[in-house]
């Protein structure tokens, strides 16, 4: 169309001006991809970390467990729960586990820790908490009351590796428990906040000192692809068909890093909005001065018979052309950047601890939003700001436009 | 010998500003024949651009009516003025606002392009158009790299190549010296002689109303004097 072909060229009327707004909106596209694709990254990764690390991607525990967690809320035969999990689709491993609050003590040191009973082998193909291991190794696959303790637990005993620790806590059925066990692991500092408290042991170990025979407190599931928590979960709990379990997504259990991120990512989408009105006012500014400048122009094509929509359709076209220009380099330039950026990422000088998770660097991931949805909001403020422009060149009376020169 | 093209008819235009009123056109009577060649003269104010506005549909009457082709347009409106307007009637501006960024013959083509007509035919309509305004080889330049007078050809040859009923020019010499002028209304004359076609055009130039086969006179918004030469 004749239409197209004038739109098209009069973006090259005035270089400067048209290089100028479309730095605007390619910039703006390239910020938004590189944005996107950064919380993409960041918060896959981060998420990543965190379900690996030790949450998993759903948890199963007894009714009321998260709310309230008791060692009496057990579950019992795992093994026949992990049978029906691992007959389902997208599922990667689990792990049973078993928790209690326990007094710990060495020496003349005494403090409160978190017991975290763990099965080593199927541990290990679940979560990277063996890899957090810094000295010593960790807990044997047989029972042998070992624990694995935290770097800050272990400066507050004052134990080390070889060294023993006697912990007392509340047994299953009501006895006072008391054992002694040999620390042969400690993790490293990366462990954050959960670090100064957390002591894991065998399984069967915590289960013997508790009296709970062979019930634990929680399975945690990973998954071979995060994205598919929400659907397994319905499978899970299709599964297992028992109202008296919870089977809940990371989101749920750790509830309060899940809404720190969405509110983190709130805080994204502000920050594009703000860019996207300061784009749209740098368009509209530019689409104003050429409706000013040319009034004369679309004066004669109105009189040479152009229809007032074809007028309109000349303003958003030429709007569009130059938009659509902009968004092929901008978005170029932000699929080199997130690709750089998801191969080479950048280490932050002081690693960020966010959630108890700590984490060091930042990266990007070429997703398909963070290709299509600059593009969307950059196309789309650019045509809704040159509307009323549009509307007001299509109305221009010839006569007038004509004798203003 | 030939029909009524356009008739005006009792048209007057009174323009108010400010509470100011001026008659521009007062009663206004003159009709247009198929294949004539008139010129509008008179003293400047005399109401010659509001007239032919008037008869092209960009201005309408306070008063009065104008018939084009036997249809009323000072009652047409929007898009169906437009597209009337585009089927009927050829401009060429004082100034002559040939369309920047689209090179000689996109602009003759343009009008075509609007109404749709196929490349075939717009082709050869614009390579016999641009033989008879005398711009043949200039067809890929842009109209800044045109001399005025070239500049005139190109709008005249724009005007004409969709075959209108009607050619309205207002002072189409204005902007030139008088030899040049002298030779585009020499060539329009020819145009007219060779195709028929319609001219009507104002001017002030004596020069260029001695080429006039019909001389309108206005004066104060009246017709002076309405003769044919021979
Ligand atoms: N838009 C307008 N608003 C108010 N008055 C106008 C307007 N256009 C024209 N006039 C007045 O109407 C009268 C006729 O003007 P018009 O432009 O038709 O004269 P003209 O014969 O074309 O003059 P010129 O030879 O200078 O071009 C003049 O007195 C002019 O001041
Ligand atoms: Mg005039």
């Amino acid at each position: 169309m004749v239409l197209i072909k004038i739109a098209f060229r009069n973006i090259f009327r005035h270089k400067k001006r048209s290089a100028l707004t479309g730095l605007m909106m390619g910039g703006g596209c390239f910020l938004f991809a590189v944005f996107i694709g950064m919380v993409d990254g960041t918060y896959g990764n981060l998420i990543d970390m965190f379900t690996r690390d030790h949450t998993g991607h759903i948890q199963i525990h007894k009714k009321g467990y998260l709310d309230k967690p008791s060692i009496y809320k057990t579950l019992n035969g795992p093994g026949s729960i992990g049978i029906k999990i691992d007959s389902l689709a997208h599922i990667q491993s689990w792990a049973p586990r078993v928790y209690t609050p326990a007094l710990a003590f060495a020496g003349k040191k005494t403090t409160g820790v978190k017991l975290t009973g763990i099965d080593p082998p199927k541990e290990e193909r679940t979560t990277r908490i063996r890899h957090k291991v810094d000295r010593g190794r960790f807990i044997s696959a047989t029972p042998l009351n070992e624990v694995v303790i935290g770097d800050g637990l272990a400066r507050v005993l004052k134990v080390d590796l070889g060294g023993e620790i006697a912990f007392i806590a509340q047994g299953a059925d009501g006895s006072i428990a008391n054992g002694l066990f040999t620390v042969v692991g400690i993790t490293g500092k990366s462990e954050g906040a959960i670090g100064s408290s957390t002591c894991y042991t065998h399984i069967n170990s915590l289960q013997e000192f508790l009296s709970l025979g062979g019930r634990v407190h929680e399975i945690a599931v990973v998954l071979m692809d995060e994205s598919k928590t929400i659907r397994v979960v319905d499978l899970i709990k299709k599964a297992l068909d028992d109202p008296l379990l919870e089977v809940e997504p990371w989101q749920v259990v750790e509830s309060q890093f899940y809404r720190a991120m969405q509110a983190d990512i709130k805080g994204n989408w502000y920050t594009i909005m703000v860019f996207t009105i300061i784009i749209a006012v740098g368009v509209l500014n530019t689409i104003l001065m050429i409706l000013l400048e040319r009034t004369r122009e679309f004066g004669v094509l109105k009189a040479l018979g152009t229809r007032p929509f074809q007028i309109f359709l000349l303003i958003v076209l030429e709007t569009a052309c130059l938009a659509v220009l902009s968004i092929i380099i901008g978005t170029a330039a932000g699929i080199f950047a997130n690709w750089m950026l998801s191969v080479y990422g950048i280490t932050y000088s002081i690693p960020i601890e966010y959630g108890g998770v700590v984490f060091d660097r930042l990266t990007a991931k070429i997703t398909l939003r963070s290709l299509v949805l600059p593009a969307l909001i950059i196309f789309s403020t650019a045509i809704l700001v040159s509307i009323l422009p549009a509307i007001r060149a299509a109305r221009i009376i010839p006569v007038k436009a004509m004798r203003s020169t | 010998m030939h029909e009524d093209v356009l008739k005006v008819q009792d048209v007057s235009r009174i323009y108010s500003t400010d509470g100011l009123k001026v008659n521009a056109l007062r009663s206004v009577s003159l009709s247009i024949k198929g294949s004539e060649f008139t010129a509008i003269a008179g003293p400047s104010g005399s109401g010659k651009t509001t007239l032919l506005n008037i008869m092209s549909g960009l201005d309408t009457p306070t008063s009065g009516s104008v018939m084009l082709g036997g249809k009323p347009i000072n009652t047409m409106k929007g898009s169906e003025l437009s597209d009337f307007r585009r089927d009927h009637i050829g401009f060429i501006f004082q100034s002559y606002n040939l369309i920047p960024v689209l090179s000689v013959k996109e602009n003759i083509e343009y009008i075509m392009l609007l109404q749709g007509i196929g490349e075939g035919e717009r082709r050869t309509r614009v390579a016999s158009i641009l033989k008879q305004v005398g711009i043949e080889g200039m067809e890929d330049r842009l109209p800044r790299q045109l001399s005025g007078g070239q500049q005139q050809r190109v709008a005249v040859a724009r005007a004409m190549v969709s075959n209108p009923d009607i050619i309205l020019a207002d002072e189409p010499t204005a902007n030139l010296d008088s030899a040049t002028g002298a030779s585009l209304l020499d060539m329009m004359r020819e145009l007219n002689e060779a195709r028929g076609m319609t001219f009507v055009f104002s001017t002030h130039d004596t020069m260029i109303m001695d080429r006039a086969r019909r001389l309108v006179i206005l004066k104060d918004g009246k017709v002076a004097k309405d003769e044919v030469r021979k």
